[in-house]
């Protein structure tokens, strides 16, 4: 970074803290990402500690002294994460009694062992229904009255962009009509695309959509003219929630 | 455990830890420090030793932030300690009558004698004073006055400049040059405490 980019001639005043505020904010944008100008601020910042020795030195009275430590111990009755902060591996040490047989010792160690084991698995379960939920949703059609013996599914894309419909088992319609598919959100009925369905009453199709999928709470199919219709007008077959 | 055999990185580590024997003896070790440059700044005895009380609390509470690779641990009492004290000059809005915060005030004279201190730890200091002292004196008149009222003011480059009824151009200037010469004076002979 050319020297004219930096902001050193700020620096001085700036460990002085006595920059105003727009320039005062230039520098610290500057700091986030300049080696040169920090190590810049950390030598005035030294100059600036030094300077408190110029004042003349007196001695506080003994009273201070007393009165911080009391403070200090009133805080630590007051709260017991003011107690001795140990490292773990101390903590640990002192939670064995003294002179405790081995017996002890080694039950202790496989409670840990044990903790750590099933620590690790829940990560592991965790980390599996995370992936499940990031996961392809798929939606069940059931059949209805009608038909009860048909069935569907929607899968829907991970971004809830795509998604395909496949059914099973719907009665094979004649040639003026076709099976419809319409996303219902809040009680508005959007077509997402006409099919038929082969001799087995199997079909698929690619669902189209202005909005992701999964804003939709449920889905229909019903029978409708060649082509499909502005909304429902036929029987519904199949229909589920996501 | 001999606390007074830790340095001063090694005591905050024990503070944050909660081993109230190492906030006593950095305190011992500091406490001229910060409860000097609290009285200095703000005028009054009473009111320092508030200060300086809040600023080893502060420490107490705060050890584990501390950064050894940003600085000294004496630099960072310093902070805290004109942080704080200016804090409090600035909500009193009034400083003592016939109070002045010069550097001017700051020429060798009498000291008084701290009682209970290790001999070579206070030699030390005073050679610090003396030192810093000598590279303010050799500022320009002009350059320490701007450097006081920023220090021990807290006052910024504007209300510097409105204050004493100069170009803020010509302030920044000032305290941008009286920085750069006072770092290099003090690089010259280094003594740390």
């Amino acid at each position: 970074m050319a020297n004219e980019l930096h902001v050193l001639d700020l620096i001085p005043a700036y460990a002085l803290d006595c920059l105003d505020g727009e320039e005062s904010q230039v520098v610290v944008a500057h700091l986030t990402s300049c080696i040169e100008c920090q190590g810049a601020l950390l030598s005035y910042q030294e100059v600036i500690g030094q300077m408190a020795y110029a004042v003349p030195q007196v001695d506080p009275p003994a009273s201070v002294k007393a009165a911080l430590m009391a403070q200090i111990q009133a805080d630590r009755q007051a709260s017991p994460a003011a107690l001795p902060r140990k490292p773990w591996w101390e903590m640990l040490w002192d939670f064995i009694p003294r002179q405790t047989p081995a017996w002890a010792v080694a039950s202790l160690a496989l409670i840990g062992f044990l903790v750590i084991s099933n620590l690790f698995l829940w990560n592991q379960v965790r980390d599996l229904r995370l992936r499940q939920d990031e996961s392809m949703v798929v939606v069940a059609l059931n059949g209805t009255e009608m038909t009860p013996q048909s069935s569907g599914s929607i899968v829907i894309s991970r971004d809830g962009k795509y998604g395909t419909l496949v059914v099973d088992q719907l009665p094979v319609l004649d040639e003026s009509q076709q099976y419809q598919l319409w996303l219902i959100k809040d009680g508005q009925r959007t077509s997402g695309g006409a099919f038929s369905v082969n001799k087995h009453g199997y079909g698929s199709m690619e669902i189209w959509s202005r909005q992701p999928l999964g804003s939709y709470g449920s889905f229909g199919i019903t029978i409708e003219p060649f082509g499909g219709s502005p909304g429902p007008t036929g029987d519904k077959v199949l229909g589920g929630d996501l | 455990m001999d606390y007074s055999k830790f340095d001063d990185v090694a005591l905050i580590r024990q503070i944050a830890l909660a081993r109230p024997e190492a906030l006593s003896e950095l305190y011992d070790r500091y406490s001229r420090l910060t409860f000097s440059l609290a009285l200095h700044i703000v005028g009054e005895a009473e009111i320092a030793e508030e200060v300086t009380q809040d600023v080893f609390f502060r420490i107490w509470e705060k050890a584990e932030t501390y950064q050894a690779d940003q600085a000294r641990v004496s630099t960072w009492l310093t902070s805290i300690t004109r942080n704080r004290s200016i804090d409090l000059l600035r909500k009193r809005k009034v400083r003592p009558e016939g109070y002045s915060l010069g550097w001017e005030d700051l020429q060798p004279g009498w000291e008084p004698v701290s009682k209970g201190r290790d001999p070579e730890d206070l030699t030390v200091q005073a050679m610090q004073t003396q030192h810093v002292r000598a590279a303010v004196a050799r500022l320009p008149a002009e350059q320490q006055r701007v450097l006081a009222m920023a220090f021990f003011e807290g006052y910024s480059h504007s209300e510097i400049a409105e204050r004493l009824g100069e170009p803020l151009g010509t302030v920044k200037t000032r305290i941008r040059i009286g920085m750069q010469k006072l770092r290099s004076l003090l690089q010259e002979e280094q003594i740390h405490p």
